[in-house]
């Protein structure tokens, strides 16, 4: 209960409930083994991305190192180069453990830089909304209706065809189109805090309104939020990859993993399935953790929280 | 009530409008179709010449008023690439994806009773296992199990045609699928297209049934001798209904806008590929046309939802829960 005075400023642990210290909660957390495999798994693949160049055998991007000779080969056979191809190789003769070490790195580049901004902005225009209130929460609710009104499939691919497909455009795209969700979300637990004691008293004691908006509110409004940050990370990534997939996402330079699966999409009727299977069944596994993660943390945080 | 209906169709018609200058602006950014009208070998004289028949030498505000002043009539210009009225374009293809999105729509309902049953024994295995695999088809992106299914049902197990929409019959002018091959052509799509919002429905009906079984108002029934299975089907589930209609509304655009991907996979004649050839071909009335109408369906979808709930619900009406 004494989280808000304390000189040591509260971990992101959500709410202000004794017990509930940060260990307490990765105990409670991982108590369930669906928990456990998520995020032992969704943690290997970040090591993964982080690490992974130095590990797999080719740079994709460098054209130096590809050779046409060695395109289409099936997993595990032996290019020009001598080493093996335990996944094969594409079209361009890239070796595909490389291209989709490169491709999960930058398709979870994207949806985390994209996602996080999201959230931090729209986190920030959610509780001045819900804390002020007035012409300004009007002006901007109506602004994130109409938002949302808009599928974000169809906004983001309207987007990307008039900025054209690039990295900074799809992080851009995806900002756009998700920051209305963390507002509106924020906004309506901003709504139900403020009219609580603990605002009233930190009002009457003087407190900044800066200290109040972030110390105080922020923190209890984190939660439901935390939720709808991972659930909207794993849709950024499907969201990334199927916009690279129909052509109009990252260039075709630097293939993430949708634009790996539109590449082998020919391939497969002629029998090379490895082409568009692998980075395929990489997409998903990330994307199931993260969700195996989000939804452990709704059950912890918030029962009630709607899908 | 009236005043509620109103209310709504005024905030209806503004946001349509907001779209309508959102679409409008950010078409009109997307390129010059003249450049790819025009080959190597036009004059300046002629791409002028173009230019002045696309109507696009006008300053933009002259353009929108154009474009909305056609727009009430349903009237949405000409294809700048096939010189086809959009409207007769869109229109054609138009059932094809209604067809689509309503058959997944249907299959996606399986969800309600996996949810409920999920709700109601939640520890048992098969419960468990339904959420599992509910978190797995939110995790799959349908262009890819899309491949997959095609992959393994048309060309290795060859039970299912993978492309195209097969025969239809015309009633009315209009093309319907009722066909024993036009039903085969749909399977797949629509499967593929259903994954995501069966996981949202079996996720939605479990956590609501999680909820509402534990209320108060169940526990009266059941000390009432209400028979349990009266208890669940009749007073649980009108409850649980409430929440998921909401959402449904939504995410019948949501269908039609993931019919553009399941389209584009399985070479399906709708007004998704349609969209997409307009985007590569800098097609802008017809994509306007395209964003107009899904945002205008979802718009309307709401609407009646938010109607229906009005006549159900009085608290709605009288605007308590509707901040």
């Amino acid at each position: 209960m004494t989280d808000h005075v304390q000189p040591t400023p509260a971990p992101i642990s959500p709410s202000a409930v004794a017990d509930r210290t940060i260990w307490n909660f990765a105990r409670r957390f991982l108590a369930s083994t669906q928990a456990r495999i998520g995020f032992g798994l969704l943690v290997l693949l970040l090591f993964l991305c982080l690490i992974g160049p130095g590990i797999v055998p080719q740079d994709p991007y460098d054209l130096t190192q590809v050779s046409f000779m060695d395109s289409r080969l099936a997993p595990g056979s032996v290019s020009s180069g001598g080493y093996r191809h335990w996944l094969g190789t594409d079209a361009q003769g890239r070796d595909m453990l490389s291209a989709i070490v490169y491709g999960l790195r930058l398709s979870v580049f994207v949806a985390l830089t994209a996602t996080t901004t999201a959230f931090a902005i729209g986190t920030v225009i959610g509780l001045l909304s819900g804390f002020y209130g007035g012409a300004l929460d009007t002006v901007i609710m109506r602004i994130a209706d109409t938002q949302i009104s808009i599928p974000p499939l169809l906004s983001a691919l309207v987007l990307m065809a008039t900025a054209g497909p690039g990295v900074g455009n799809l992080i851009l795209s995806i900002i756009v189109v998700y920051w209305a969700y963390f507002a509106r979300l924020v906004r309506a637990s901003a709504l139900v805090e403020r009219r609580k004691e603990y605002v009233d008293a930190a009002i009457c004691l003087a407190l900044p309104t800066r200290r109040i908006l972030l110390r105080h509110l922020l923190v209890n409004c984190l939660t439901p939020v935390t939720v709808l940050f991972t659930i909207l990370i794993a849709r950024a990534v499907l969201l990334e990859s199927t916009l690279s997939f129909l052509g109009i996402g990252v260039p075709v330079t630097q293939p993430s993993l949708g634009l790996l699966i539109s590449n082998g999409f020919g391939e497969m009727m002629s029998g090379r399935y490895w082409i568009a299977l692998f980075p395929g069944l990489v997409l998903v596994l990330f994307t199931f953790v993260v969700n195996l993660v989000g939804d452990r943390l709704r059950e912890l945080f918030n029962p009630k929280l709607p899908d | 009530m009236t005043i509620f209906i109103i209310r709504r169709l005024v905030q209806s018609v503004i946001l349509l409008w907001i779209v309508s200058i959102i679409a409008f602006l950010a078409v009109y950014l997307i390129g010059n179709p003249v450049d790819l009208i025009a080959n190597d070998m036009s004059t300046p004289a002629e791409r002028e010449a173009a230019m002045r028949t696309l109507g696009l030498d006008r300053p933009l505000y002259v353009q929108y008023l154009t474009f909305v002043g056609r727009a009430v009539h349903l009237d949405f210009g000409t294809s700048f690439m096939s010189s086809l009225p959009v409207s007769q374009l869109i229109f054609q293809r138009l059932p094809a994806t209604v067809e689509l999105t309503i058959f997944s729509f249907l299959i996606s309902l399986l969800g309600l009773p996996l949810g409920v049953f999920a709700g109601l024994y939640p520890k048992s295995r098969l419960a468990k296992f339904i959420m599992s695999s509910s978190i797995l088809c939110f995790s799959l992106p349908s262009f890819w199990i899309g491949l997959m299914a095609i992959m393994v049902f048309s060309v290795y197990l060859g039970w299912l045609p993978s492309t195209g929409r097969g025969e239809t019959v015309s009633l009315f002018g209009v093309s319907f699928a009722l066909t024993w091959s036009g039903l085969r052509h749909l399977v797949l799509p629509g499967v593929v297209l259903a994954l995501f919002n069966l996981a949202l429905l079996i996720r939605m009906a479990r956590n609501n049934m999680l909820e509402v079984i534990s209320t108060d108002f169940v526990r009266f029934a059941r000390a009432k001798g209400v028979s349990e299975r009266r208890v669940i089907w009749v007073h649980a589930m009108r409850n649980i209904m409430i929440p998921i209609i909401t959402i449904q509304g939504a995410e019948l655009a949501q269908l039609l806008t993931g019919a553009l991907v399941v389209e584009q996979i399985f070479g399906y004649p709708g007004i998704g590929r349609l969209a997409i050839e307009a985007i590569n071909t800098l097609d802008r009335p017809v994509l306007v046309a395209y964003m107009m109408l899904t945002v205008s369906i979802f718009v309307l979808v709401n609407l009646i939802v938010d109607i229906l709930y009005g006549i159900v619900d009085p608290r709605i009406r009288l605007g308590g829960a509707h901040d």
